[in-house]
């Protein structure tokens, strides 16, 4: 499997989703596991190699300007380069690439080898860039698709668009969800000092959509004085939403955490009333799930695939500020409903498990073995 | 002999306007919902079912059916579909069909207070004379509920039998195919044969179940070798045609199955107030209210989970306020939200349960469905120039 981060080195889901996949993967799966060298980095469960490659930007950098800079294409080129030599000398049934930073290798170990490429697409540069892709990675990303034997597509949404935008084959991909480790985020009651709570979690970029929360915390707080929305995460748009918050005159009400370490976030959720993700794009959206393990009531954009997944939430149009700000005071106000999403939030979460995921991902590798 | 006692449920709630925290609208009611539902179900239920019953009496003189419509149904008919109550008419009129009285709003007036059951029951048996110029004698109780001191009420508001689910726990070891008397009145218990009822309800179209395809020869020879007093098959009306498309053959089974009972001497069909002058067999003891939901067959598809309880303590704190405020429109718009398909839509079993309440449901989940509740509550509070969201005491 090529990998590009993985904990403690994570930015993003990327690492966390082949943490847990290969965490869980049954045993009579062997995994050998390649990354770039962050350093010093072991696990019980698998052989990891580490490749010596200059990363100096995650899965998730978003290339506004379209121009891409000379050392993040070798650091692309090169680590495919590295990854396939090593591959060599490994005996091994299926490649397993993960989105565009790695696929290059995997592209390159198949031919070498002649076995079959397994192509997890977490996310897409048409939607991380909102329409404006990067040309270079989207042609990676379309000779990923080309190439591979097999793709694995986190949502119903992100296999929809890869077949319309990237022309791929139907027959190859198969969806096969996120899922998380309900039991991190499980505190098992919920935290409740005076003002009530509204969440929201991620990298402040484009496709989160935290404008329209802002807007939808606006008429919250004309009904509600006493809502406090807090912002955990960073990201390019960290100034523009700061302003947006002033310019609607809800600063008071607006907190903007930064960046939070992984062991306070289950603390943050717990604590929360209400957790939305207003995204106007998400591949998967593994922070709702993990909202709803804590025992969060949950706000989900229709546009997300975790929307596909899940039915104790609710689902808004990213862009309904006046039915996402009602969706949260009805949370706020109507005690029975939030207890009741609560505990069934829960509870969905937790039947939403890594296991059943790594089983549909052997059975997967093991449909294209046969081939 | 044995009796055969077909009974249709008929019915159709007003379904809600979405209306979010900050909506302020007099207009309670999806009435283009409503109206799109009432055509299609009309179309594909009520008409061609109705039609088919009335032929099959025709050609078969002794086949006999009875009925229990909601007044919201017939309400919504009237406005949207006039030709349905028609031809119910016209079936009416062949003399075979029967009716009973129940809540006009299908409600859960019964656990508001007495006079409130009374007045929706004087309501419904007020109608159906106008309607149809029928006095009846059999009492159902929404999703029929029965409990002992229920049939009391009922028998002292001049009732004969009252309609209830043939449920091992109350029988314990007796026969749902007898009359029974509850403990307490003398008024008597008509009960669903549920395994029948349901083969026929539920399994007609369930292709792994052993007995598929189910025929009328088949139904009818099962009928035959089943003993007692009188067969209650008592069903959702809209199995025909719209739970049970016109694909899977309902309507053949139906149309043959007249044909098919006559061939058996002993079995003869029976209005559901022929039934009341049977003599009872035994006592029953119901001592907390039954209905023919899920398979628990109580009160816990419509309330149990908080936000039943909250919304109908909130909806029935109102009352009060609503009666004195003398404003119809208002009683009226009341009474609508307490039919029971609004707390069936906000019940949180249905992971349990399977598919029943999901295909009936017309939210996405329990939630929506209990916040538009919530909401509309809360203007209907404004309305009455009460404070939202505070809980009203009376």
């Amino acid at each position: 499997m090529i990998g590009w981060e993985f904990p403690p080195y994570i930015s993003g889901g990327l690492g966390t989703h082949t943490f847990e996949l290969t965490r869980k993967m049954p045993k009579d799966v062997d995994i050998v596991f390649f990354m770039p060298d962050r350093g010093e980095i072991s696990v019980p469960w698998m052989k990891i190699e580490r490749i010596r490659v200059a990363v100096g930007f995650g899965p998730y950098t978003t290339f506004t300007d379209s121009v891409l800079s000379d050392s993040i294409i070798k650091s692309v080129e090169n680590y495919a380069k590295e990854v396939c030599k090593m591959a060599k000398q490994v005996n091994f049934d299926v490649v397993h690439a993960h989105d565009w930073l790695t696929v290059l290798g995997g592209i390159c170990a198949k031919r070498e080898n002649g076995k079959p490429l397994v192509f997890t697409v977490h996310s897409t540069e048409y939607d991380r860039s909102i329409g404006n892709p990067c040309p270079w990675v989207m042609d990676i990303e379309r000779y990923g698709i080309r190439e591979a034997d097999g793709i694995i597509a986190v949502s119903k949404r992100i296999r929809d668009q890869i077949i319309e935008k990237y022309g791929a084959d139907p027959n190859k991909i198969r969806v096969i969800y996120n899922a998380i480790d309900s039991s991190t985020f499980d505190c098992g009651l919920k935290i409740k000092p005076g003002e009530d709570m509204i969440l929201s979690l991620g990298r402040l970029t484009l496709h989160k959509g935290l404008d329209h929360l802002l807007r939808a915390a606006k008429i919250v707080v004309e009904h509600h004085p006493n809502a406090k929305f807090v912002i955990a995460g960073k990201g390019d748009k960290f100034k523009d939403l700061l302003e947006l918050a002033i310019d609607l005159g809800i600063e008071d009400n607006v907190f903007f955490l930064g960046y939070v370490s992984q062991e306070d976030i289950p603390k943050l959720y717990a604590r929360a009333d209400v957790f939305v993700m207003p995204s106007v794009f998400e591949p998967f959206g593994i922070t709702a799930l993990e909202a709803m393990a804590a025992g969060t009531p949950t706000i989900i954009s229709k546009t997300s695939g975790v929307s596909e997944v899940t039915t104790n939430v609710f689902k808004v149009d990213f862009w309904d500020a006046e039915k996402m700000a009602s969706r949260i005071l009805e949370i706020l106000n109507y005690k029975e409903l939030s207890e009741e999403m609560s505990n069934h939030c829960r509870n969905e979460a937790k039947r939403i498990t890594w296991e059943e995921i790594a089983n549909q991902t052997r059975d997967f590798y093991k449909s294209l073995i046969k081939q | 002999m044995t009796k055969i006692c077909m009974y249709f449920q008929v019915h159709q709630p007003f379904r809600l306007s979405s209306f979010n925290y900050f909506s302020r609208s007099s207009y309670y009611f999806d009435e283009e919902k409503n109206k799109s539902i009432f055509e299609k179900v009309s179309n594909k239920c009520y008409i061609p079912t109705t039609r088919k019953l009335i032929e099959l009496i025709r050609n078969h003189p002794q086949f006999k059916v009875s009925f229990s419509f909601s007044g919201l149904f017939i309400e919504q008919a009237l406005k949207y579909k006039p030709e349905v109550i028609d031809i119910y008419k016209e079936l009416y009129d062949t003399g075979n069909m029967d009716i009973l009285n129940e809540t006009y709003y299908h409600s859960l007036a019964y656990l508001i207070s007495e006079d409130e059951f009374k007045e929706q029951v004087e309501m419904h048996r007020k109608l159906i004379k106008d309607i149809f110029n029928h006095n009846a004698t059999v009492f159902r109780n929404t999703e029929a509920m029965l409990s002992n001191d229920m049939a009391q009420k009922v028998e002292n508001m001049g009732y004969k039998g009252i309609v209830g689910e043939g449920w091992d726990k109350i029988l314990g070891w007796r026969s749902p195919n007898y009359i029974y008397q509850p403990n307490g009145s003398n008024i008597k218990l008509l009960l669903r044969n549920y395994r029948l009822s349901d083969d026929i309800g539920f399994r007609f179209s369930t292709v792994d179940w052993k007995e598929y395809p189910l025929t009328a020869d088949k139904y009818a020879s099962w009928l035959a070798s089943t003993q007692g007093q009188t067969l209650n098959l008592f069903l959702d009306y809209e199995t025909f045609g719209e739970h049970q498309w016109k694909e899977t053959g309902i309507f053949d089974f139906l149309e043959y199955l007249p044909k098919e009972v006559a061939k058996y001497p002993h079995l003869e069909w029976a209005k559901i107030g022929e039934l009341v002058e049977m003599e009872s067999k035994d006592r029953v003891d119901i001592p907390h209210i039954l209905s023919w939901a899920d398979i628990d067959r109580d009160l816990s598809a419509w309330l149990g989970n908080k936000m039943q309880d909250s919304a109908f303590k909130r909806m029935k704190e109102l009352g009060s306020f609503i009666l004195k405020s003398g404003n119809q429109k208002l009683i009226d718009v009341w009474r609508k939200l307490q039919t029971s398909d609004h707390f069936y839509y906000m019940c949180t079993k249905w992971f349990a349960d399977g598919d029943i309440h999901k295909y009936f449901n017309t939210y996405v989940n329990p939630y929506e469905a209990y916040s538009n509740y919530m909401n509309i509550l809360n203007n209907l509070k404004l309305e009455l120039g009460l404070s939202p969201l505070k809980s009203q005491v009376i």
